[in-house]
């Protein structure tokens, strides 16, 4: 909490110093940052970068997995705000494109990150940046054909129903495993959290006596998982994850997961705010920013657990 | 009206055996089953929870894989503990014609609060859990004077708290969770007591209390006079506004005991521990146990048996493996069939 | 003396009102026009479940299959557009999905004695589980324009959705005070002798009430698919505990016999009114659910006083 206030304190005196002309409002919308290391981790860089270059953070959530439409209500709330300028992780690709043809009409420039919009609409935004959700699921998928050897049995915990993101990180990992000899022998959603991860993982080992390996749509999911495995008293199980969170980075060292498809979220922040400042100020034409902006995706594992603890979050 | 209710309320009066036999049903002898099947079905007949409950055990142990064996037992008993103890407060709280929606935001609450005193400020085990005990109380005891002295129905003062536990849940976590607890403060809820975790005694033990509590003593009567109607109740001397206050604090304090076993249970506190899908899951398993919503009617051992119901129903859909989208859609088409039933038989009868 | 307590009631909720348009004039842009629009937009969603969550309320029943038809409604709606329907009838095709729905509950409740929190529970969840499982999980969208114009469109200014709430509320209003069925379902809420000696079925009652809420629900999800161009399967989630809370803040008694349809209304504008204004007023996510927890229980509890004080002054002047 201290070290909070101070970095708090220390930020505004920062942004007070850089103080020139007047400062942009920019608004940060996404899903939650509660319980999701990996969302507070970008949210925390955007944050950091507004506030060193002297403009105003604000930030907004829609609180719930399942509040679609909540975001999109306070996308239109900042339009009505006249705040100047949008950093979106939408939660759902298609639900944003009306509220995006509102900031359009009210020449509220938007940056995208992490989570993509529906193809097509490409004029909407600036600039998308993120990491390829199914193709994270995809280098995990084919991670577990190889320590298992090509043959096993496996369970996949999954995110909340209707999330696109959890969606498209398990598709990626079925695509992965296609025509290996391995079998996904259960899925249930866990929900994003460790309760409902932990009961569903309890009650799929229960319904399969032999299982070789374990798929975690995120690491905020892993020590519930992990729990029900040591409690049932099964060993041997590999377990992969997706986020590259430092509790994940952890695990890894202790041996108990295999290894977790980091995204480098602070990246993330970074580049969406680096950029979007250079639109605001005119330093950049729009059409001079890529339209795709890839941070990046890398495998933790027991053999870069240095280079993981650089950039885990 | 009235006939229904007291039958219900003597049926109640022996739970205490439907709580622990399920495990031993199955394995049981031929020969004993069909002596304990004659004295239960009288029991059976007036009893609509244990009916549902073991018409599931039966089709479980018949039509599912891997159901009926001692490990799978205790996987539903370890999962059924935590809801069971939250199950008697919302219990009290429904009998007063009230509802707790804060329940499962206070347990996220206690979560996150007993995780930073167990890791973080590294209090013993035993001040931790009076500490948690001591929160629940205290956020209890706002409900209850909310609803009974600023008179704002039960359904909004709890919403709006839940609203602001959660709120208050995620300045106090600043969104992250607490992993790996000292041993310690683990032991609470996973000593090994006879093959299993402490928690299941512990949700026994409360149990067994407030069984009593509410089939023994007077707080138990004027409890239910209140819950059939409270104006008549207070005329007739029932201290009434206390009563009301006592209920939420009960079942706040009972929910933050939970949220501490969660914690230990997952081994990571968290803010959004319980929330409001677990309010609903707790509040769908006393109905399921024949409370009523609209007060008066409930027993602790039945809304027991409505926790270990909704389990049974959870595990055997996890054994059959259906399809992840329809888990709840199949829940409950489970849960409203079993109530239908238990209404149908109960008519007859 | 209607007429007096009518406008007694009115004023406990006024009251609150004026109080928060006062407060409202501090937050910047709060009052400009496009943003009071925009705010009933918003909470028409809230508003015409409201509609039919009233009734559902007065019997002394609670309906939370909302949550699953206001995404199950739509998502039938869906399909068969991107299918090649045209809107209207793909649109009648998910009332008419609605209304069954509302119907089931009618019948779970009517002849079968099941609670209605149960049986909405569960047929909301298995709507939920139908819309997960239409779509294999994700979402749908990209409809045509005549079907988004709906939610986003405006005539004269009015956006198409603050007019349907209007309906809507004249639907519910002209129901609960002109039509014989209105007193009738006061009387099921309230005073159910008064049924019985009418000779009146308080199963069709029951059947007309549930199915109505069902109707409302699927024309509320279809309009807010509208809204987004999008049919998301939990998209329904958000709304169910703000409709019951929007109709307790108007007043509804959850014991059933009280309530009216306008103030329910005004409750679910309440609600959007504050979502609003603590966006504008840029208040972290954290605090946001605190203000808004307490900002409820206070404002559910001034109009309390209100309209206790009125009821004894009405008592005491007649």
């Amino acid at each position: 909490m201290k070290r909070l206030l101070t970095l708090a304190l220390g930020l505004t005196l920062c942004s007070a110093a850089a103080f020139a002309g007047s400062p942009y409002t920019i608004a940060f919308s996404l899903k939650t940052v509660t319980n999701d290391d990996f969302q507070k981790a970008i949210a925390t860089s955007i944050q950091q970068a507004v506030e060193k270059s002297g403009n105003k953070f604000l930030l907004v959530t829609a609180g719930d997995e399942t509040g679609v439409s909540i975001q999109v209500n306070q996308l239109e709330d900042l339009i009505a705000k006249k705040v100047d300028a949008i950093i979106l992780n939408p939660m759902d690709g298609k639900a944003v494109v009306p509220v995006l043809k509102k900031a359009q009409a009210a020449k509220i420039p938007v940056m995208i990150v992490d989570s993509s919009v529906e193809k097509g609409n490409e004029a909407l935004y600036l600039s998308y940046v993120g990491t390829d959700n199914f193709n994270a699921g995809k280098v995990a998928g084919q991670r577990m054909v190889k320590e298992l050897g090509g043959q096993g049995d496996v369970l996949i915990v999954r995110g909340a129903n209707g999330s696109s993101a959890g969606d498209q990180r398990v598709d990626g990992f079925k695509a992965g495993i296609a025509g290996s000899g391995l079998k996904v022998v259960g899925e249930q959603p866990g929900n994003w959290t460790n309760s409902v991860a932990m009961q569903v993982t309890e009650n799929m080992l229960q319904a399969n006596k032999k299982v070789d390996g374990l798929f975690s749509a995120s690491d905020v999911m892993l020590d519930g998982a992990l729990q029900a495995i040591d409690d049932a008293g099964r060993t041997g199980i590999k377990i992969l994850s997706v986020d590259g969170s430092k509790k994940a980075v952890d695990l890894v060292e202790q041996g108990a997961i295999v290894g977790t498809m980091a995204q480098f979220p602070s990246k993330m922040g970074t580049i969406a705010v680096d950029n979007l400042l250079a639109a605001l100020d005119g330093k950049k034409g729009a059409d001079s920013i890529p339209k795709v902006i890839d941070s990046g995706t890398m495998v933790y594992d027991k053999s870069n657990l240095a280079e993981a603890r650089k950039w885990a979050f | 009206m009235s006939a229904p209710v007291t039958e219900v309320v003597r049926a109640g009066a022996a739970p205490g055996e439907g709580g622990a036999p399920p495990t031993r049903a199955p394995a049981a002898g031929k020969g004993r089953v069909w002596i304990a099947a004659g004295g239960l079905l009288k029991l059976v007949g007036r009893n609509v929870a244990l009916l549902i409950f073991l018409t599931l055990v039966i089709l479980a142990s018949l039509f599912v894989e891997n159901f009926a064996a001692l490990d799978n037992a205790e996987v539903i008993l370890k999962q059924s503990a935590i809801p069971a103890i939250a199950v008697i407060g919302m219990t009290l709280v429904l009998m007063t014609g009230g509802i707790d929606l804060s329940l499962g935001y206070v347990v996220g609450l206690a979560s996150i609060v007993s995780g930073i005193m167990a890791n973080t400020w590294l209090w013993p085990a035993p001040a931790v859990l009076a500490a948690i005990l001591v929160l629940g109380l205290a956020v209890g005891l706002c409900n209850g004077l909310i609803t009974q002295f600023m008179r704002v129905p039960a359904f909004i003062a709890t919403l709006g708290a839940g609203y602001v536990l959660y709120g208050l849940a995620q300045i106090v976590s600043q969104g992250s969770i607490i992993n790996r607890l000292p041993k310690g403060f683990l032991a609470i809820g996973r000593t090994p007591m006879f093959g299993l975790p402490s928690a299941v005694f512990l949700a026994l033990a409360v149990a067994v209390v407030f069984h009593v509590l509410i089939s023994r003593t007077i707080f138990g009567r004027q409890l239910k006079a209140f819950g059939f109607g409270a104006r008549a109740a207070v005329l007739s001397g029932v201290p009434g506004a206390r009563i009301n206050v006592s209920v939420y604090a009960l079942c706040s304090t009972l929910a933050a005991l939970c949220g501490l076993l969660f914690t230990v249970r997952v081994n990571a506190a968290q803010p959004n521990m319980g929330g409001g899908v677990f309010t609903f899951e707790v509040v769908t398993a006393a109905i399921v146990g024949g409370t009523s919503l609209f007060g008066g009617v409930g027993s602790v051992g039945n809304s027991i048996l409505g926790v270990l119901s909704i389990k049974i129903i959870e595990n055997c859909i996890n054994l059959l493996g259906v399809s992840y989208h329809l888990y709840l859609a199949v829940q409950g088409a489970i849960i409203l069939l079993a109530i239908i039933l238990g209404n149908l038989t109960n008519r007859r009868a | 003396m209607n007429i007096v307590s009518a406008a007694r009631r009115g004023l406990a909720i006024l009251i609150p009102v004026a109080a928060f348009l006062a407060l409202g004039s501090r937050v910047p842009h709060f009052l400009d026009l496009s943003n009071l629009l925009n705010v009933v937009r918003q909470s028409s969603i809230t508003g015409i479940c409201a509609v039919g969550m009233t009734f559902v309320i007065v019997i002394k029943g609670i309906d939370l299959s909302l949550a699953g038809l206001l995404a199950f409604c739509p998502m039938i709606s869906g399909v068969l557009m991107l299918a090649g329907v045209d809107p209207p009838a793909s649109m009648a095709a998910g009332m008419l999905a609605g209304i069954a729905m509302g119907l089931f509950n009618g019948l779970m409740v009517s002849r079968l004695t099941v609670p209605a929190f149960i049986t909405t529970l569960v047929v909301g969840q298995i709507s939920q589980g139908l819309a997960l499982t239409i779509n294999g999980g994700s979402s749908i969208g990209a409809f045509p324009d005549s079907f988004v114009f709906i939610g986003n469109g405006a005539i004269g200014g009015i956006p198409l959705s603050d007019l349907l709430l209007l309906a809507f509320l004249a639907l519910g209003f002209f129901i609960e005070r002109l039509t014989p069925l209105g007193n009738h379902i006061y009387a099921l809420g309230g005073n159910e002798t008064v049924l019985r000696q009418e000779g009146l079925s308080a199963a069709r009652l029951q059947f007309f009430v549930f199915g109505f809420s069902g109707f409302c629900a699927a024309v509320s999800g279809l309009l807010l698919s509208a809204q987004l161009d999008t049919v998301q399967p939990t998209q329904g989630d958000a709304y169910q505990l703000d409709a019951i809370a929007a109709c307790i803040i108007g007043g509804v008694d959850l014991a059933g016999g009280r309530g009216s349809v306008p103030m329910a209304v005004i409750g679910a504008l309440i609600i959007g009114c504050l979502r609003n204004v603590l966006d504008l007023l840029g208040i972290h996510p954290f605090m946001q659910n605190v203000f808004i927890g307490s900002i409820i229980i206070v404002i559910v509890y001034l109009s309390g006083v209100i309209r206790r004080h009125g009821e004894l002054a009405t008592r005491g002047t007649l």
